[in-house]
């Protein structure tokens, strides 16, 4: 559930008064800011979480309990294309360089 | 009924503490400087010894001040604060942004010039700097007054149709430190008066309408980024309140004197012997006080000389101005503030204003007072009779001036 709808646009009679926020942060997509994708390589994540603690955007979608042990290389991450602007602060922060950085088609 | 009231010796700035402390503020978070000091000073007494269940925050600068009362007034506070000079431009940035989260907020403004070269005297350019912040603007003649607009202020500000912050002004050393007889409600008549804070209800982002303030429980957000595409709607809605405080500000005015017997014209505006008037000055604060002397000693001598106080200039009552100052022919402006490259500030809202009536009445702007520069009876006879004198030409000679510069 939402205010205003973001979609429409309001009036000044219509929307809060002093700007109080009248739709929630994810009801603004930022996935189309994107230059370029992470693209993630379970074989090299060992499911320590640094992504998704990092990702200033709730992007990085971390589900670890999809491993049953440290052998596991069932992949734990989805990216929320709505959401991710492709900053790469995942493939920074990575300790094992899971993710690689590839530029979106022009 | 006109309610029993203590008289006290008091001077601008304790007069201002008091009312604050009466106002039942939550917050007070303030940083000293001359001449505003007496008045944070009063009020950490009153906090020291239990007079006031006030949480008041000492702070390490103006800027964290205005900040430390924003978040107070966010969360639902009342709250005050007093700055002047060098310690209110320091406060600039956060006054616009607490206009801008309609935060109502109360300050007191002991006029005095800003630096360079420093001085610590009356002067009302600090206050005029923040003239487009969004603030509310009330000019105060004496310390009486400066005692009953704190009070109105918090009335005002709050007022659910404004919801903006308010600067209540006392000219530096002429009224902050000069000690005048000043009639006091008592505790219960003016917490009465002023009331609790109500806190307005807003749409949030999952549609419900939840109190305008922070609370874990009704989350908001505040002061979120407005780029290109809602920002001029914001700003409009702004404009609004103060459009509505124009209303609020004599309504609280007119139920004050019946609680007080203390009325100030209507809130907006002073007037005095206008409606025969050839000349009249129009003039703010202090200084008001001492024209009005000089305008009885000159009608007296049978001169049609009258005055106009401006207590609000912001919001600026565009049209109760040019109402009474159409019919009179020759008008002095009197400002304690200076632009640089331009006129007085009052002059030229004033001109603006005059623009919309058919009638042209000839206007004279006197810069006066800068620095705290001493303006006795004599300097006002002087701007009179020079009125007086271009009436009788018809001859306006220069439109801006600096009364008493030395060349």
């Amino acid at each position: 559930m939402t205010g205003l709808d973001p979609k429409k646009v309001y009036g000044y009679k219509d929307i809060p008064p002093g700007a109080i926020s009248w739709a929630p942060g994810s009801a603004y997509k930022t996935g189309p800011w994107r230059t370029s994708r992470p693209i993630y390589d379970a074989n090299l994540c060992i499911n320590c979480g640094f992504c998704w603690s990092y990702c200033p955007d709730n992007a990085v979608i971390w589900t670890p309990e999809k491993r049953k042990d440290g052998k596991d290389k069932t992949p734990v991450i989805e990216i929320d294309w709505d959401a991710c602007k492709g900053c790469g602060v995942c493939a920074e922060e990575c300790p094992k360089q899971a993710y690689t950085m590839e530029r979106e088609p022009e | 009924m006109v309610v029993k009231q203590k008289t006290m010796g008091l001077n601008g700035d304790e007069a201002v503490a008091y009312a604050a402390k009466q106002a039942l503020v939550d917050v007070v978070s303030a940083y000293p400087i001359t001449p505003q000091t007496i008045i944070v000073e009063k009020f950490s007494e009153f906090v020291h010894d239990g007079e006031t269940q006030t949480e008041f925050v000492p702070v390490e600068s103006e800027h964290s001040a205005m900040s430390c009362v924003c978040g107070a007034a966010a969360a639902g506070a009342r709250t005050f604060t007093a700055s002047a000079a060098n310690g209110l431009q320091l406060m600039d940035e956060i006054c616009y942004i607490a206009a801008g989260n309609r935060l109502p907020i109360v300050m007191a403004i002991a006029s005095r010039a800003p630096a360079a070269p420093i001085n610590i005297h009356c002067d009302h350019n600090d206050s005029m700097n923040l003239r487009d912040s969004g603030w509310i603007q009330l000019f105060t003649e004496n310390p009486q007054e400066a005692y009953d607009t704190t009070l109105q202020a918090f009335k005002i500000a709050e007022h659910l149709d404004i919801q903006l912050p308010i600067m209540v002004m006392l000219d530096g050393f002429v009224v902050s430190h000069s000690l005048a007889n000043v009639n006091m409600l008592s505790d219960k008549d003016a917490s009465e008066f002023v009331g609790e804070r109500e806190i307005p209800l807003v749409l949030n982002h999952h549609g419900k309408m939840v109190p305008q303030k922070l609370d874990p429980a009704n989350p908001i957000t505040m002061g979120p980024l407005v780029l290109t595409d809602y920002y001029l709607e914001v700003k409009k809605q702004q404009m609004v309140a103060m459009e509505n405080a124009l209303k609020i500000i004599s309504e609280v005015n007119e139920e004050y004197s019946k609680l007080s017997g203390r009325k100030y014209g209507n809130g907006l505006l002073e007037i005095d012997n206008i409606e025969d008037a050839e000349v009249i000055i129009v003039c703010m604060a202090s200084t008001a006080g001492t024209a009005r002397v000089v305008m009885k000693e000159l009608r007296e001598e049978g001169k049609k000389v009258g005055l106009v106080r401006v207590r609000s200039f912001r919001p600026f009552p565009h049209s109760e101005i040019r109402k009474t100052l159409e019919n009179v022919p020759v008008i002095g402006v009197m400002d304690r503030g200076i632009s640089f490259g331009s006129h007085g500030q009052l002059f030229t809202e004033i001109r603006s204003t005059m623009y919309e009536s058919d009638k042209k009445p000839i206007l004279i702007d006197y810069v006066y007072g800068l620095g705290g520069r001493d303006t006795p009876p004599t300097t006002i006879r002087e701007i009179y009779e020079g009125l007086l004198k271009i009436k009788e030409t018809g001859k306006p000679g220069s439109v801006f001036n600096i009364q008493g510069v030395r060349e």
